[in-house]
Protein backbone atom coordinates (compact mmCIF):
# COMPACT_ATOMS: atom_id res chain seq x y z
CA UNK A 1 0.00 0.00 0.00
CA UNK A 2 1.54 3.57 -0.82
CA UNK A 3 2.23 5.77 1.85
CA UNK A 4 -0.79 8.17 2.53
CA UNK A 5 0.57 9.58 5.51
CA UNK A 6 -0.14 13.27 3.37
CA UNK A 7 -3.97 12.55 3.96
CA UNK A 8 -2.99 12.11 7.71
CA UNK A 9 -1.52 15.19 7.76
CA UNK A 10 -4.08 16.97 6.20
CA UNK A 11 -7.26 15.72 8.22
CA UNK A 12 -5.14 16.84 11.13
CA UNK A 13 -4.35 20.32 9.63
CA UNK A 14 -8.19 20.29 8.73
CA UNK A 15 -7.09 20.73 5.20
CA UNK A 16 -10.04 19.61 3.56
CA UNK A 17 -9.05 20.03 -0.31
CA UNK A 18 -6.24 18.32 -0.14
CA UNK A 19 -7.57 15.35 2.18
CA UNK A 20 -10.01 15.18 -0.70
CA UNK A 21 -7.93 14.92 -3.73
CA UNK A 22 -5.55 12.56 -1.56
CA UNK A 23 -8.19 10.33 -1.03
CA UNK A 24 -9.73 10.67 -4.35
CA UNK A 25 -6.13 10.14 -5.67
CA UNK A 26 -5.47 6.83 -3.41
CA UNK A 27 -8.85 5.39 -4.31
CA UNK A 28 -8.03 5.84 -8.14
CA UNK A 29 -4.87 4.05 -7.63
CA UNK A 30 -6.98 1.16 -6.47
CA UNK A 31 -6.08 1.54 -2.81
CA UNK A 32 -8.17 -0.67 -0.24
CA UNK A 33 -11.15 2.10 0.95
CA UNK A 34 -11.03 -0.06 4.39
CA UNK A 35 -7.60 0.55 4.57
CA UNK A 36 -7.69 4.27 4.03
CA UNK A 37 -9.96 4.14 6.83
CA UNK A 38 -8.30 2.51 9.47
CA UNK A 39 -4.73 2.82 8.41
CA UNK A 40 -5.48 6.49 8.13
CA UNK A 41 -8.60 8.56 8.87
CA UNK A 42 -9.23 6.93 12.16
CA UNK A 43 -6.12 7.74 13.42
CA UNK A 44 -5.43 11.47 11.80
CA UNK A 45 -9.05 11.94 14.36
CA UNK A 46 -7.20 9.72 17.17
CA UNK A 47 -4.49 12.08 17.25
CA UNK A 48 -6.74 15.11 16.56
CA UNK A 49 -8.77 14.23 19.85
CA UNK A 50 -5.35 13.64 21.89
CA UNK A 51 -4.15 17.21 20.84
CA UNK A 52 -7.64 18.62 22.10
CA UNK A 53 -7.73 16.75 25.56
CA UNK A 54 -4.31 18.13 26.12
CA UNK A 55 -4.95 21.60 25.32
CA UNK A 56 -3.03 21.52 21.86
CA UNK A 57 -5.64 21.94 19.99
CA UNK A 58 -8.97 24.25 20.25
CA UNK A 59 -12.68 23.38 19.12
CA UNK A 60 -11.80 25.31 15.70
CA UNK A 61 -9.19 22.94 14.99
CA UNK A 62 -11.46 19.87 15.81
CA UNK A 63 -14.36 20.86 13.79
CA UNK A 64 -12.30 21.87 10.68
CA UNK A 65 -10.20 18.24 11.16
CA UNK A 66 -13.84 16.89 11.70
CA UNK A 67 -14.60 18.24 8.35
CA UNK A 68 -12.01 17.44 6.38
CA UNK A 69 -12.16 13.58 7.85
CA UNK A 70 -16.47 14.08 6.73
CA UNK A 71 -14.79 15.15 2.52
CA UNK A 72 -12.68 12.66 2.35
CA UNK A 73 -15.62 9.75 4.23
CA UNK A 74 -18.01 11.34 1.05
CA UNK A 75 -15.83 9.19 -1.20
CA UNK A 76 -15.10 6.25 0.59
CA UNK A 77 -18.52 5.92 2.42
CA UNK A 78 -20.42 4.73 -1.27
CA UNK A 79 -17.60 2.26 -2.03
CA UNK A 80 -17.66 0.80 2.30
CA UNK A 81 -21.28 -0.08 1.48
CA UNK A 82 -20.88 -1.68 -1.86
CA UNK A 83 -18.00 -3.94 -0.44
CA UNK A 84 -20.97 -4.58 2.38
CA UNK A 85 -18.65 -2.88 5.25
CA UNK A 86 -20.39 -2.56 8.16
CA UNK A 87 -20.20 0.91 10.56
CA UNK A 88 -19.19 0.05 13.84
CA UNK A 89 -22.66 1.03 15.15
CA UNK A 90 -25.12 3.66 14.86
CA UNK A 91 -25.13 6.12 17.45
CA UNK A 92 -28.58 8.61 18.21
CA UNK A 93 -27.47 11.44 19.66
CA UNK A 94 -29.30 14.49 21.51
CA UNK A 95 -29.21 17.47 23.70
CA UNK A 96 -31.90 16.25 26.28
CA UNK A 97 -35.25 18.06 26.63
CA UNK A 98 -35.29 21.36 27.66
CA UNK A 99 -32.13 22.15 26.79
CA UNK A 100 -31.10 24.04 24.26
CA UNK A 101 -27.17 23.94 24.33
CA UNK A 102 -25.66 21.65 21.40
CA UNK A 103 -22.03 23.37 20.51
CA UNK A 104 -20.55 19.68 23.08
CA UNK A 105 -23.46 17.69 21.30
CA UNK A 106 -22.11 18.85 17.99
CA UNK A 107 -18.81 18.12 18.37
CA UNK A 108 -19.62 15.04 19.98
CA UNK A 109 -21.45 14.09 16.83
CA UNK A 110 -18.60 15.19 14.81
CA UNK A 111 -15.76 13.35 16.18
CA UNK A 112 -18.45 9.80 16.20
CA UNK A 113 -19.26 9.94 12.88
CA UNK A 114 -14.64 10.27 12.10
CA UNK A 115 -14.53 7.48 14.19
CA UNK A 116 -16.72 5.75 12.07
CA UNK A 117 -20.05 5.60 13.69
CA UNK A 118 -23.10 6.22 11.87
CA UNK A 119 -24.84 9.46 13.60
CA UNK A 120 -28.17 9.86 13.81
CA UNK A 121 -28.90 13.82 15.51
CA UNK A 122 -32.14 13.74 16.94
CA UNK A 123 -31.16 18.14 17.63
CA UNK A 124 -31.93 19.86 20.85
CA UNK A 125 -34.95 19.80 23.14
CA UNK A 126 -35.02 16.43 23.12
CA UNK A 127 -37.95 14.49 24.71
CA UNK A 128 -37.06 10.61 26.21
CA UNK A 129 -39.98 9.36 23.66
CA UNK A 130 -37.99 10.96 20.61
CA UNK A 131 -35.33 8.64 21.21
CA UNK A 132 -37.03 5.70 22.24
CA UNK A 133 -38.07 6.03 18.43
CA UNK A 134 -34.47 6.21 17.02
CA UNK A 135 -34.00 3.06 19.11
CA UNK A 136 -37.36 1.57 17.45
CA UNK A 137 -37.14 2.99 14.24
CA UNK A 138 -33.61 3.58 13.18
CA UNK A 139 -31.84 0.62 14.80
CA UNK A 140 -30.02 2.51 16.98
CA UNK A 141 -27.12 0.62 19.06
CA UNK A 142 -25.85 3.42 21.23
CA UNK A 143 -27.59 6.89 22.48
CA UNK A 144 -25.52 9.82 23.63
CA UNK A 145 -27.31 11.94 25.78
CA UNK A 146 -26.17 15.75 26.47
CA UNK A 147 -27.03 18.24 28.80
CA UNK A 148 -25.46 21.54 29.80
CA UNK A 149 -28.11 22.34 32.62
CA UNK A 150 -28.66 21.10 36.08
CA UNK A 151 -32.42 21.71 35.94
CA UNK A 152 -32.38 19.40 32.70
CA UNK A 153 -29.89 16.64 34.36
CA UNK A 154 -33.13 14.87 35.11
CA UNK A 155 -34.07 14.25 31.63
CA UNK A 156 -31.23 11.65 30.93
CA UNK A 157 -32.91 9.36 33.89
CA UNK A 158 -36.04 10.33 32.40
CA UNK A 159 -34.66 9.22 29.06
CA UNK A 160 -33.20 5.45 30.81
CA UNK A 161 -36.40 5.44 32.04
CA UNK A 162 -38.20 5.77 28.84
CA UNK A 163 -36.19 3.36 27.50
CA UNK A 164 -36.71 0.98 30.27
CA UNK A 165 -40.61 1.09 29.81
CA UNK A 166 -40.21 0.22 26.19
CA UNK A 167 -38.48 -2.73 26.74
CA UNK A 168 -35.47 -1.41 25.09
CA UNK A 169 -32.87 -0.50 28.18
CA UNK A 170 -31.18 -4.06 27.14
CA UNK A 171 -31.28 -3.41 23.48
CA UNK A 172 -29.08 -0.27 23.52
CA UNK A 173 -26.25 1.83 26.01
CA UNK A 174 -26.42 4.93 27.16
CA UNK A 175 -23.50 7.62 27.27
CA UNK A 176 -23.65 10.91 28.93
CA UNK A 177 -21.90 14.21 29.13
CA UNK A 178 -22.02 18.05 29.02
CA UNK A 179 -20.92 20.48 31.05
CA UNK A 180 -22.37 19.37 34.77
CA UNK A 181 -22.39 15.75 34.30
CA UNK A 182 -19.66 13.55 36.52
CA UNK A 183 -18.83 9.47 36.67
CA UNK A 184 -20.85 9.88 39.57
CA UNK A 185 -24.26 10.87 38.27
CA UNK A 186 -23.99 8.21 35.45
CA UNK A 187 -23.77 5.64 37.90
CA UNK A 188 -26.61 7.19 39.55
CA UNK A 189 -29.12 7.27 36.84
CA UNK A 190 -27.66 3.61 35.48
CA UNK A 191 -26.41 5.05 31.90
CA UNK A 192 -23.71 2.74 30.55
CA UNK A 193 -20.54 5.46 30.74
CA UNK A 194 -19.77 9.22 31.15
CA UNK A 195 -17.26 11.25 29.40
CA UNK A 196 -16.15 14.55 29.85
CA UNK A 197 -15.10 15.60 25.98
CA UNK A 198 -15.57 14.60 22.69
CA UNK A 199 -12.63 12.87 22.08
CA UNK A 200 -12.93 10.29 24.85
CA UNK A 201 -16.57 10.01 23.41
CA UNK A 202 -15.15 8.26 20.81
CA UNK A 203 -13.11 5.98 23.07
CA UNK A 204 -15.84 5.16 25.33
CA UNK A 205 -18.28 4.50 22.20
CA UNK A 206 -15.91 2.14 21.03
CA UNK A 207 -15.77 -0.01 24.36
CA UNK A 208 -19.34 0.27 24.64
CA UNK A 209 -19.76 -1.20 20.83
CA UNK A 210 -17.75 -3.88 21.32
CA UNK A 211 -19.73 -5.11 24.39
CA UNK A 212 -22.62 -5.17 22.74
CA UNK B 1 -44.96 37.07 51.33
CA UNK B 2 -42.14 36.73 53.63
CA UNK B 3 -42.76 32.92 56.11
CA UNK B 4 -41.17 33.44 59.04
CA UNK B 5 -38.53 30.96 58.68
CA UNK B 6 -37.58 33.07 55.60
CA UNK B 7 -34.19 34.34 55.45
CA UNK B 8 -35.22 37.32 54.14
CA UNK B 9 -35.39 39.35 57.12
CA UNK B 10 -35.69 42.67 55.64
CA UNK B 11 -33.84 45.55 53.29
CA UNK B 12 -30.00 46.11 55.05
CA UNK B 13 -30.00 49.31 57.04
CA UNK B 14 -27.28 51.30 55.78
CA UNK B 15 -27.42 51.85 52.23
CA UNK B 16 -25.58 51.40 49.20
CA UNK B 17 -22.75 53.23 49.08
CA UNK B 18 -20.39 52.17 46.19
CA UNK B 19 -17.44 54.74 46.33
CA UNK B 20 -16.27 53.01 49.60
CA UNK B 21 -17.16 49.76 49.12
CA UNK B 22 -17.55 47.90 45.16
CA UNK B 23 -16.00 51.14 43.99
CA UNK B 24 -12.77 50.89 46.11
CA UNK B 25 -12.30 47.32 45.77
CA UNK B 26 -12.70 47.68 41.95
CA UNK B 27 -10.02 50.76 42.11
CA UNK B 28 -7.48 47.92 44.15
CA UNK B 29 -8.32 48.67 47.43
CA UNK B 30 -10.58 47.00 49.98
CA UNK B 31 -14.12 47.30 50.43
CA UNK B 32 -14.71 49.18 53.50
CA UNK B 33 -17.73 46.43 54.63
CA UNK B 34 -18.67 43.32 53.52
CA UNK B 35 -20.26 44.06 49.95
CA UNK B 36 -22.16 41.92 46.69
CA UNK B 37 -21.81 41.54 43.45
CA UNK B 38 -24.66 39.79 40.52
CA UNK B 39 -25.12 40.20 36.89
CA UNK B 40 -28.75 39.30 37.22
CA UNK B 41 -31.80 37.81 39.28
CA UNK B 42 -35.19 36.18 38.27
CA UNK B 43 -38.25 38.19 38.13
CA UNK B 44 -40.23 36.24 41.09
CA UNK B 45 -37.32 37.00 43.18
CA UNK B 46 -37.42 40.56 42.27
CA UNK B 47 -40.64 40.72 42.99
CA UNK B 48 -40.83 39.33 46.15
CA UNK B 49 -37.96 41.53 47.43
CA UNK B 50 -39.44 45.04 45.59
CA UNK B 51 -43.11 43.78 45.11
CA UNK B 52 -44.78 45.70 42.82
CA UNK B 53 -45.77 49.17 41.62
CA UNK B 54 -48.33 49.91 39.30
CA UNK B 55 -46.72 51.75 36.38
CA UNK B 56 -43.30 51.32 37.06
CA UNK B 57 -41.05 50.24 35.06
CA UNK B 58 -39.41 46.72 35.38
CA UNK B 59 -35.85 48.13 35.32
CA UNK B 60 -36.97 50.46 38.21
CA UNK B 61 -38.40 47.68 40.57
CA UNK B 62 -35.11 45.91 39.73
CA UNK B 63 -33.13 48.56 41.43
CA UNK B 64 -35.33 48.98 43.89
CA UNK B 65 -34.50 45.31 44.36
CA UNK B 66 -30.92 45.22 44.34
CA UNK B 67 -30.72 48.26 46.89
CA UNK B 68 -32.74 46.15 49.20
CA UNK B 69 -30.56 43.06 48.80
CA UNK B 70 -27.88 45.19 49.96
CA UNK B 71 -25.81 45.44 46.59
CA UNK B 72 -23.94 48.90 45.54
CA UNK B 73 -24.60 48.82 41.92
CA UNK B 74 -27.69 47.57 39.79
CA UNK B 75 -27.64 45.67 36.56
CA UNK B 76 -29.07 47.75 33.54
CA UNK B 77 -28.96 46.01 30.19
CA UNK B 78 -29.39 48.43 27.39
CA UNK B 79 -33.82 49.26 27.35
CA UNK B 80 -33.93 50.42 23.67
CA UNK B 81 -33.92 47.45 21.86
CA UNK B 82 -30.34 47.50 21.32
CA UNK B 83 -28.94 44.14 20.33
CA UNK B 84 -28.22 41.80 17.10
CA UNK B 85 -30.89 40.67 15.96
CA UNK B 86 -30.37 36.92 14.80
CA UNK B 87 -32.85 34.80 13.21
CA UNK B 88 -35.23 31.80 14.73
CA UNK B 89 -34.16 28.79 15.65
CA UNK B 90 -35.67 25.61 15.17
CA UNK B 91 -36.04 23.40 18.21
CA UNK B 92 -35.92 19.75 16.42
CA UNK B 93 -32.76 20.54 15.50
CA UNK B 94 -29.76 21.75 16.07
CA UNK B 95 -29.27 25.64 16.87
CA UNK B 96 -25.89 26.50 16.10
CA UNK B 97 -25.08 24.75 13.41
CA UNK B 98 -25.49 27.46 11.40
CA UNK B 99 -28.93 27.98 12.21
CA UNK B 100 -30.47 31.22 13.54
CA UNK B 101 -27.78 32.82 11.45
CA UNK B 102 -27.83 35.58 9.64
CA UNK B 103 -24.52 36.78 8.51
CA UNK B 104 -22.73 33.83 5.93
CA UNK B 105 -20.59 36.00 3.75
CA UNK B 106 -19.82 39.46 2.71
CA UNK B 107 -22.79 40.09 0.97
CA UNK B 108 -25.03 39.13 3.81
CA UNK B 109 -22.62 41.38 6.31
CA UNK B 110 -23.75 44.54 4.35
CA UNK B 111 -27.33 43.57 4.03
CA UNK B 112 -27.83 43.05 8.07
CA UNK B 113 -29.43 45.84 9.66
CA UNK B 114 -26.64 46.89 11.90
CA UNK B 115 -27.85 49.04 15.02
CA UNK B 116 -27.34 52.45 14.59
CA UNK B 117 -26.39 53.17 18.32
CA UNK B 118 -26.84 57.03 17.98
CA UNK B 119 -30.30 56.83 17.04
CA UNK B 120 -31.49 55.55 19.91
CA UNK B 121 -33.82 56.65 22.69
CA UNK B 122 -31.32 56.75 25.46
CA UNK B 123 -33.98 58.62 27.79
CA UNK B 124 -33.79 55.21 29.95
CA UNK B 125 -30.93 56.15 31.30
CA UNK B 126 -32.59 59.26 33.20
CA UNK B 127 -35.50 56.95 34.04
CA UNK B 128 -33.16 54.51 35.25
CA UNK B 129 -30.59 57.07 37.21
CA UNK B 130 -33.55 58.70 39.30
CA UNK B 131 -34.49 55.58 40.87
CA UNK B 132 -31.45 54.91 42.27
CA UNK B 133 -31.30 56.11 46.00
CA UNK B 134 -27.90 57.31 47.53
CA UNK B 135 -24.61 55.63 47.24
CA UNK B 136 -25.74 53.44 44.52
CA UNK B 137 -24.76 53.52 40.51
CA UNK B 138 -25.89 51.83 37.78
CA UNK B 139 -23.55 48.96 36.31
CA UNK B 140 -24.51 49.20 32.33
CA UNK B 141 -24.46 45.66 30.35
CA UNK B 142 -24.48 44.67 27.27
CA UNK B 143 -26.96 43.12 25.28
CA UNK B 144 -24.19 40.11 24.45
CA UNK B 145 -20.28 40.81 24.21
CA UNK B 146 -18.02 40.57 20.99
CA UNK B 147 -17.74 37.13 20.46
CA UNK B 148 -21.14 35.87 21.64
CA UNK B 149 -22.99 38.01 19.04
CA UNK B 150 -20.48 37.27 16.75
CA UNK B 151 -21.26 34.08 17.62
CA UNK B 152 -25.26 34.54 17.06
CA UNK B 153 -24.88 36.03 13.67
CA UNK B 154 -22.97 33.77 12.03
CA UNK B 155 -23.22 30.17 14.06
CA UNK B 156 -20.24 28.99 15.62
CA UNK B 157 -19.46 25.83 13.34
CA UNK B 158 -19.70 28.02 10.63
CA UNK B 159 -17.21 30.87 12.39
CA UNK B 160 -14.98 28.15 12.78
CA UNK B 161 -14.67 27.18 9.19
CA UNK B 162 -14.63 30.99 8.36
CA UNK B 163 -11.66 31.57 10.42
CA UNK B 164 -9.88 28.86 8.36
CA UNK B 165 -11.24 29.53 5.48
CA UNK B 166 -11.54 33.27 5.46
CA UNK B 167 -10.36 34.98 8.33
CA UNK B 168 -10.81 38.64 6.70
CA UNK B 169 -14.62 38.29 6.56
CA UNK B 170 -14.38 36.88 10.32
CA UNK B 171 -12.46 40.28 11.29
CA UNK B 172 -14.51 42.33 9.23
CA UNK B 173 -17.57 41.07 10.98
CA UNK B 174 -16.06 40.89 14.23
CA UNK B 175 -15.25 44.70 13.69
CA UNK B 176 -18.61 45.64 12.54
CA UNK B 177 -20.73 43.98 16.29
CA UNK B 178 -17.15 45.42 17.88
CA UNK B 179 -17.69 48.99 16.90
CA UNK B 180 -21.12 48.59 17.48
CA UNK B 181 -20.55 47.50 21.68
CA UNK B 182 -18.10 49.76 21.92
CA UNK B 183 -20.56 53.10 21.01
CA UNK B 184 -22.78 51.47 23.21
CA UNK B 185 -19.98 51.60 26.00
CA UNK B 186 -19.00 55.17 24.60
CA UNK B 187 -22.94 56.41 25.24
CA UNK B 188 -23.16 55.05 27.92
CA UNK B 189 -19.90 55.27 29.95
CA UNK B 190 -20.27 59.33 30.83
CA UNK B 191 -23.48 59.39 32.48
CA UNK B 192 -23.65 60.30 35.97
CA UNK B 193 -26.18 57.34 37.15
CA UNK B 194 -23.68 54.89 35.94
CA UNK B 195 -20.94 54.14 38.05
CA UNK B 196 -19.23 50.90 36.51
CA UNK B 197 -19.48 48.73 33.00
CA UNK B 198 -20.09 45.45 32.41
CA UNK B 199 -18.49 43.73 29.26
CA UNK B 200 -20.42 40.35 29.14
CA UNK B 201 -19.06 37.98 26.74
CA UNK B 202 -18.78 34.30 27.30
CA UNK B 203 -15.61 32.80 25.55
CA UNK B 204 -15.35 29.24 27.22
CA UNK B 205 -16.23 26.10 28.44
CA UNK B 206 -15.39 23.58 30.86
CA UNK B 207 -12.12 23.04 29.15
CA UNK B 208 -11.50 25.69 26.84
CA UNK B 209 -11.90 28.81 25.32
CA UNK B 210 -14.31 28.79 22.49
CA UNK B 211 -12.10 29.89 19.92
CA UNK B 212 -7.84 29.11 20.72
CA UNK B 213 -6.04 32.15 22.75
CA UNK B 214 -4.05 32.97 19.33
CA UNK B 215 -7.62 33.39 17.73
CA UNK B 216 -9.07 35.23 21.08
CA UNK B 217 -5.73 37.69 21.02
CA UNK B 218 -6.22 37.75 16.91
CA UNK B 219 -10.26 38.64 16.74
CA UNK B 220 -11.59 39.80 20.22
CA UNK B 221 -9.56 40.94 22.68
CA UNK B 222 -8.33 43.93 20.77
CA UNK B 223 -12.58 45.25 21.36
CA UNK B 224 -12.48 44.29 24.65
CA UNK B 225 -9.39 46.75 25.35
CA UNK B 226 -11.40 49.70 23.37
CA UNK B 227 -14.35 48.99 25.46
CA UNK B 228 -12.28 49.07 28.70
CA UNK B 229 -10.38 52.48 27.51
CA UNK B 230 -13.93 53.74 26.69
CA UNK B 231 -14.88 53.16 30.36
CA UNK B 232 -11.33 53.96 31.88
CA UNK B 233 -12.09 57.74 29.90
CA UNK B 234 -14.98 58.24 31.65
CA UNK B 235 -13.42 57.33 34.63
CA UNK B 236 -15.27 54.12 35.17
CA UNK B 237 -14.20 50.71 36.48
CA UNK B 238 -14.86 47.73 33.85
CA UNK B 239 -15.87 44.16 34.80
CA UNK B 240 -15.76 41.41 32.78
CA UNK B 241 -18.51 38.39 32.78
CA UNK B 242 -17.59 35.25 30.95
CA UNK B 243 -17.99 32.26 31.59
CA UNK B 244 -15.72 28.95 30.85
CA UNK B 245 -11.99 28.27 31.60
CA UNK B 246 -10.12 31.60 30.78
CA UNK B 247 -7.30 30.30 33.05
CA UNK B 248 -4.55 30.69 29.75
CA UNK B 249 -5.83 34.10 29.12
CA UNK B 250 -6.37 35.32 32.32
CA UNK B 251 -2.57 37.40 32.40
CA UNK B 252 -4.15 39.11 28.81
CA UNK B 253 -7.92 40.20 30.85
CA UNK B 254 -5.44 42.16 34.21
CA UNK B 255 -2.70 42.88 32.39
CA UNK B 256 -3.20 43.33 28.64
CA UNK B 257 -6.77 44.70 28.67
CA UNK B 258 -6.72 45.94 31.87
CA UNK B 259 -10.63 44.66 33.18
CA UNK B 260 -10.48 45.79 36.94
CA UNK B 261 -13.15 42.91 37.84
CA UNK B 262 -13.66 39.64 36.62
CA UNK B 263 -17.29 37.23 36.94
CA UNK B 264 -18.48 33.50 36.68
CA UNK B 265 -17.03 31.11 38.28
CA UNK B 266 -17.88 27.64 38.36
CA UNK B 267 -16.40 24.65 40.61
CA UNK B 268 -16.05 21.89 37.82
CA UNK B 269 -13.54 24.75 36.56
CA UNK B 270 -11.84 26.92 39.11
CA UNK B 271 -13.87 27.08 42.11
CA UNK B 272 -14.12 31.08 43.30
CA UNK B 273 -11.72 30.16 46.07
CA UNK B 274 -8.67 29.16 43.92
CA UNK B 275 -9.35 32.18 41.42
CA UNK B 276 -9.15 34.32 44.57
CA UNK B 277 -6.10 32.90 45.77
CA UNK B 278 -4.46 32.78 41.68
CA UNK B 279 -5.73 36.38 41.00
CA UNK B 280 -7.52 38.51 43.86
CA UNK B 281 -4.03 40.33 44.28
CA UNK B 282 -4.52 41.56 40.71
CA UNK B 283 -8.11 41.78 39.68
CA UNK B 284 -11.23 42.02 41.49
CA UNK B 285 -12.73 38.67 42.04
CA UNK B 286 -16.69 39.04 42.17
CA UNK B 287 -19.42 36.23 43.05
CA UNK B 288 -18.35 32.96 42.21
CA UNK B 289 -20.35 30.66 44.39
CA UNK B 290 -21.21 27.74 41.79
CA UNK B 291 -24.94 27.81 40.38
CA UNK B 292 -24.79 24.03 40.49
CA UNK B 293 -23.33 23.87 43.95
CA UNK B 294 -25.75 26.68 45.12
CA UNK B 295 -28.90 24.63 43.97
CA UNK B 296 -27.95 21.45 45.76
CA UNK B 297 -26.25 22.04 48.92
CA UNK B 298 -27.92 22.76 52.32
CA UNK B 299 -28.20 25.92 53.12
CA UNK B 300 -25.94 25.80 56.20
CA UNK B 301 -23.19 24.89 54.09
CA UNK B 302 -24.17 27.51 51.64
CA UNK B 303 -23.83 30.21 54.63
CA UNK B 304 -20.53 28.67 56.35
CA UNK B 305 -18.72 28.78 52.03
CA UNK B 306 -19.91 32.19 51.53
CA UNK B 307 -18.94 33.43 55.50
CA UNK B 308 -15.49 31.70 54.99
CA UNK B 309 -14.41 33.59 51.77
CA UNK B 310 -15.61 36.42 52.87
CA UNK B 311 -13.23 36.41 55.75
CA UNK B 312 -10.80 35.57 54.12
CA UNK B 313 -10.62 37.66 51.96
CA UNK B 314 -10.86 41.16 54.05
CA UNK B 315 -12.20 43.33 51.33
CA UNK B 316 -11.21 41.87 48.18
CA UNK B 317 -14.22 39.42 47.34
CA UNK B 318 -17.87 40.53 46.56
CA UNK B 319 -20.01 38.03 47.49
CA UNK B 320 -22.48 36.42 44.97
CA UNK B 321 -23.27 33.77 42.49
CA UNK B 322 -21.27 32.40 39.92
CA UNK B 323 -23.41 33.36 37.41
CA UNK B 324 -27.03 34.41 37.96
CA UNK B 325 -29.78 33.72 39.95
CA UNK B 326 -31.68 32.22 37.65
CA UNK B 327 -35.95 30.84 38.38
CA UNK B 328 -34.53 27.36 39.69
CA UNK B 329 -32.09 28.69 41.95
CA UNK B 330 -34.07 28.12 45.48
CA UNK B 331 -34.24 31.59 47.01
CA UNK B 332 -33.14 30.30 50.18
CA UNK B 333 -30.40 29.36 48.79
CA UNK B 334 -29.73 32.61 47.51
CA UNK B 335 -30.59 34.48 50.64
CA UNK B 336 -28.37 32.32 52.59
CA UNK B 337 -25.56 33.71 50.47
CA UNK B 338 -26.60 37.22 50.91
CA UNK B 339 -27.15 37.13 54.41
CA UNK B 340 -23.58 35.87 54.64
CA UNK B 341 -21.98 38.06 52.29
CA UNK B 342 -23.36 41.22 53.94
CA UNK B 343 -21.80 39.88 56.94
CA UNK B 344 -24.37 40.73 59.69
CA UNK B 345 -25.32 44.33 58.29
CA UNK B 346 -28.02 45.09 60.32
CA UNK B 347 -31.39 45.34 58.35
CA UNK B 348 -34.56 46.74 58.38
CA UNK B 349 -37.46 44.45 59.55
CA UNK B 350 -40.33 43.73 58.05
CA UNK B 351 -43.39 44.86 59.35
CA UNK B 352 -45.23 41.55 60.26
C1 LIG C 1 -22.53 28.83 24.95
C2 LIG C 1 -23.44 28.75 26.17
C3 LIG C 1 -24.79 29.10 25.99
C4 LIG C 1 -25.38 29.41 24.62
C5 LIG C 1 -25.68 28.09 23.90
C6 LIG C 1 -25.47 28.16 22.39
C7 LIG C 1 -25.63 26.81 21.78
N1 LIG C 1 -26.12 26.80 20.58
O1 LIG C 1 -25.33 25.78 22.35
C8 LIG C 1 -26.69 30.19 25.03
C9 LIG C 1 -26.37 31.67 25.09
C10 LIG C 1 -27.89 29.98 24.11
C11 LIG C 1 -26.90 29.68 26.45
C12 LIG C 1 -28.12 29.73 27.11
C13 LIG C 1 -28.29 29.41 28.45
N2 LIG C 1 -27.30 29.04 29.32
CO1 LIG C 1 -25.52 28.57 28.80
N3 LIG C 1 -23.70 28.29 28.54
C14 LIG C 1 -22.95 28.35 27.46
C15 LIG C 1 -21.47 28.07 27.85
C16 LIG C 1 -20.76 29.41 27.99
C17 LIG C 1 -20.68 27.18 26.92
C18 LIG C 1 -21.35 25.86 26.52
C19 LIG C 1 -20.63 25.31 25.31
O2 LIG C 1 -21.08 25.46 24.19
N4 LIG C 1 -19.45 24.72 25.50
C20 LIG C 1 -18.62 24.23 24.44
C21 LIG C 1 -18.75 22.73 24.30
C22 LIG C 1 -17.69 22.25 23.32
O3 LIG C 1 -18.54 22.14 25.57
P1 LIG C 1 -19.62 21.19 26.27
O4 LIG C 1 -20.97 21.55 25.86
O5 LIG C 1 -19.32 21.11 27.72
O6 LIG C 1 -19.32 19.78 25.60
C23 LIG C 1 -18.13 19.06 25.81
C24 LIG C 1 -18.25 18.03 26.93
O7 LIG C 1 -19.13 18.43 27.98
C25 LIG C 1 -18.64 16.78 26.25
N5 LIG C 1 -20.05 16.48 26.01
C26 LIG C 1 -21.10 17.28 25.75
N6 LIG C 1 -22.20 16.59 25.50
C27 LIG C 1 -21.90 15.30 25.59
C28 LIG C 1 -22.65 14.14 25.42
C29 LIG C 1 -22.07 12.90 25.59
C30 LIG C 1 -22.87 11.68 25.41
C31 LIG C 1 -20.69 12.81 25.93
C32 LIG C 1 -20.07 11.50 26.13
C33 LIG C 1 -19.92 13.97 26.08
C34 LIG C 1 -20.52 15.20 25.92
O8 LIG C 1 -17.98 16.89 24.99
C35 LIG C 1 -17.95 18.24 24.56
C36 LIG C 1 -16.68 18.50 23.80
O9 LIG C 1 -15.50 18.17 24.47
C37 LIG C 1 -21.67 27.34 29.24
C38 LIG C 1 -20.47 27.44 30.18
C39 LIG C 1 -19.88 26.08 30.43
N7 LIG C 1 -19.12 26.00 31.46
O10 LIG C 1 -20.13 25.14 29.73
C40 LIG C 1 -22.95 28.03 29.77
C41 LIG C 1 -23.83 27.28 30.76
C42 LIG C 1 -23.97 25.83 30.38
N8 LIG C 1 -25.13 27.97 30.58
C43 LIG C 1 -25.76 28.17 31.69
C44 LIG C 1 -27.02 28.81 31.79
C45 LIG C 1 -27.53 29.09 33.20
C46 LIG C 1 -27.76 29.15 30.62
C47 LIG C 1 -29.15 29.80 30.58
C48 LIG C 1 -30.17 29.30 31.57
C49 LIG C 1 -28.89 31.29 30.71
C50 LIG C 1 -30.10 32.12 30.91
N9 LIG C 1 -30.24 32.53 32.16
O11 LIG C 1 -30.81 32.34 29.98
C51 LIG C 1 -29.62 29.51 29.11
C52 LIG C 1 -30.42 28.21 28.99
C53 LIG C 1 -30.98 27.94 27.62
C54 LIG C 1 -31.51 26.54 27.55
N10 LIG C 1 -32.77 26.30 27.85
O12 LIG C 1 -30.76 25.63 27.23
C55 LIG C 1 -24.97 27.63 32.89
C56 LIG C 1 -25.56 26.34 33.46
C57 LIG C 1 -25.49 26.29 34.99
C58 LIG C 1 -26.11 25.03 35.49
N11 LIG C 1 -25.26 24.14 36.00
O13 LIG C 1 -27.28 24.85 35.39
C59 LIG C 1 -23.52 27.48 32.31
C60 LIG C 1 -22.67 26.36 32.91
C61 LIG C 1 -22.84 28.84 32.57
C62 LIG C 1 -22.43 29.06 34.03
N12 LIG C 1 -21.27 29.63 34.24
O14 LIG C 1 -23.13 28.84 34.99
N13 LIG C 1 -25.74 29.19 26.98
Amino acid sequence: MVDLSPLRDAIIDGNAKMAKALTDQALKEGTDPQSIVTTYLIPAMDEVGRRFECNEYFVPELLIAARAMKGSMELIRPLLVKGGVQPIATVAIGTVKGDLHDIGKNLVASMLEGGGFTVVDLGVDVAPEKFVASVQEKGVNIICLSALLTTTMPAMKDTIAALNSAGLRGKVKVMIGGAPVIQRYSDEIGADGYSDNASSAVQLARKLAAAA
Amino acid sequence: MSTPSSLWQGPVADGPDFTRNLGAMLAGGRSARPTLFEFYHNVPLIRRIAGDRPGEPDYVREIRAWAALGYDHANLGARNGFCFKAGDRHRDRSISLNEGAVISDRDSCERYPWPQVEALDWSYLDIAAAALVPGQVLMASGPGGVLENVISLVGFERLCELISDDPDLVQHIVDRVGSCLLAYYQRVAPHPGVGLLMSNDDWGFKTQTMLSPRQMRRFVFPWHERIVAAGHAAGKPVVLHSCGNLSPVMDDVIDGLKYNGKHSYEDGITPVEEAFSRWGSRIAILGGIDVDYLCRSPIAEVHRRTAALVAAADGRWAAGTGNSVPEWVPQESFLALIDAGVGGRPRVRHAA
